[in-house]
């Protein structure tokens, strides 16, 4: 039998912590295979916020840093500057990154400071039981059709060798891809890289795994994917 | 008039302990008692102990917590440990005969009762009705009149039951638990084991694994599939829910159930 697991993985800590069905654990399933693919795994710090994405402090066998609510960015901003040979990678959900930490986010972009920062959007906070977060759509069966576009506002703000992405739970190919070249921006570059991963919750959406995939086809409809471009006019 | 009655319900999440809390809660109070439920889980919402409390009084409820509960349900070996706190020697234990032993719960047990609800829903139904027979159990113990418990359940899992054979399965189990007798036996081992280790499906040159430790019964390879070659099976995995099975003829070996699944649980591939 081939390996089940990228070589990142800490395998001692699996089954992970996260729900059956979890969007978390497919997205760092892949972001995983990025990191091996570009053997990073001892040169790396991962920065992880309040809420589900906690739950991965001790998903791989990488430095893990547990920061306050919203501060991920700000933490591993920090880091590279102490740091600046490593990979600093930000990992929080909609919640952290859009609401209680989105000043932190948008000083980091303003700044370019060469981070990568990875937000999970499953449209809710999952942790505490599913209650609207920011990137909640007015109508959650697809009536109304604005949603918060927290990559196309980064794209506006963002230097121009920034990198700024979208992938999807729903597509694990192309997410692995833009895992790369976003990891591979921030020391290509010197640059601030950001993607954003639609996710799924089948707890909180009170979903099945069918129904769950059916909800984030309606969200990829409505966001985007693959590579954003960056809108340098006002830079 | 009925004496005050503190009941605490543990299992690991998903198992529907605070199903069985929420109904019983529900019935109670059409019976004409008071009652109190308090549920209580970690942030995980799935896959850690999950507890329920209910007090059920003909007067009033003062107080929703306790100290010492008079009946202990305990479905899931790795949920003891939450138990253990509200038992004593007076505390009547029900527990799943099919997966655990009793020396854990409770050292010296006068007033223990093994029921085979794991072992009784798979052999019958599947997995994830066990619930429902401890549900007609404890019902059965607290004199709650068997209609009204499945009246209640049908319109709690409503959404879940919209189909004719899954309701009809589900009153089954509810009838099954409510007429079964608990076991009466000395429990010092479990004599059902759920699966454990790597499952492997062989055949026609292709192989398929699926570990058990690691599948969390998301169902996401199941409606993932595209020629619906894996099915939920009436095997239980370690987390007490059904695992999936892999129609081994019929895949392709296309690699999509590995690719989407977030436990790393399932393989396919071609023998070398």
């Amino acid at each position: 039998m081939d390996k089940l697991f990228p070589k990142s993985y800490k395998q001692e800590t699996k089954p992970h912590l996260f729900c059956p069905g979890c969007g978390h654990a497919a997205i760092l399933k892949q972001l995983g295979e990025a990191i091996d693919e570009l053997g990073v795994q001892k040169n790396m710090a991962l920065g992880i916020d309040i809420g589900c994405s906690l739950l991965a402090w001790n998903f791989f066998d990488i430095d893990t840093a547990q920061t306050h609510h919203g501060r991920t960015a700000s933490v591993m901003v920090g880091y590279k500057m102490a740091r600046p040979e490593r990979l600093a990678v930000a990992y929080m959900g909609d919640g952290g990154a859009y609401a209680i930490g989105l000043q932190s986010l948008l000083h980091a972009v303003l700044r370019n400071e060469p981070i990568t920062v990875i937000v999970v959007n499953n449209e809710n906070y999952s942790m505490t039981g599913g209650q609207k977060s920011p990137t909640t759509r007015k109508s959650a069966e697809g009536g109304d059709l604005r949603g918060f576009k927290g990559p196309e506002m980064i794209s506006h703000l963002a230097a121009k060798n920034a990198w700024v992405g979208r992938g999807s739970v729903g597509n694990p190919r192309q997410l692995r891809v833009l895992f790369k070249k976003a990891l591979a921006n921030q020391m290509e570059n010197k640059s601030f890289s950001f993607l954003e991963v639609l996710s799924i919750c089948p707890v909180n959406w009170k979903t099945d795994a069918a129904a769950s995939f059916e909800r984030l086809k309606e969200m990829e409809k409505i966001y985007s994917l693959g590579e954003i471009k960056i809108d340098d006019e006002k830079n | 008039m009925m004496k005050k009655t503190k009941i605490i319900i543990v299992g690991m999440g998903g198992q529907g302990v605070q199903t069985i809390a929420k109904i019983l809660a529900l019935t109670a109070a059409q019976k004409g008692l008071e009652v109190s439920y308090i549920p209580q889980f970690g942030v995980e919402q799935r896959g850690t102990p999950s507890v329920a409390f209910i007090t059920l009084d003909s007067k009033k409820v003062n107080y929703p917590l306790f100290d010492i509960a008079d009946w202990a349900v305990v479905l899931h070996p790795r949920a003891i440990a939450e138990a253990v706190k509200y038992v004593d020697k007076k505390t009547k234990t029900i527990f799943d005969s099919s997966l655990m032993g009793v020396e854990k719960i409770n050292k010296k047990p006068v007033d223990i009762f093994g029921l085979p609800a794991v072992k009784l829903a798979t052999e019958n139904f599947s997995s994830r009705l066990a619930n429902l027979i401890v549900l007609g159990q404890v019902s059965r113990i607290l004199e709650l009149p068997f209609e009204l418990a499945w009246k209640n359940t049908a319109e709690t899992l409503e959404k879940k039951l919209k189909n004719e054979t899954a309701r009809k399965a589900s009153r089954d189990a509810l009838l099954l638990g409510y007429e079964n007798l608990l076991e009466k036996k000395s429990f010092s081992k479990p004599d059902y084991r759920p699966k454990a280790g790597t499952i492997i499906f062989d055949g026609d040159g292709k192989q398929g694994f699926l570990i058990s430790e690691h599948c969390k019964s998301c169902g996401i390879c199941v409606a993932k599939c595209p020629i619906g070659a894996i099915k939920m099976g009436h095997n239980t995995g370690v987390f007490a829910s059904p695992l999936p099975e892999i129609d081994i003829a019929k895949c392709s070996v296309c690699g999509t159930c590995s690719l989407f699944c977030p436990d790393g649980a399932i393989k396919t591939e071609r023998k070398k």
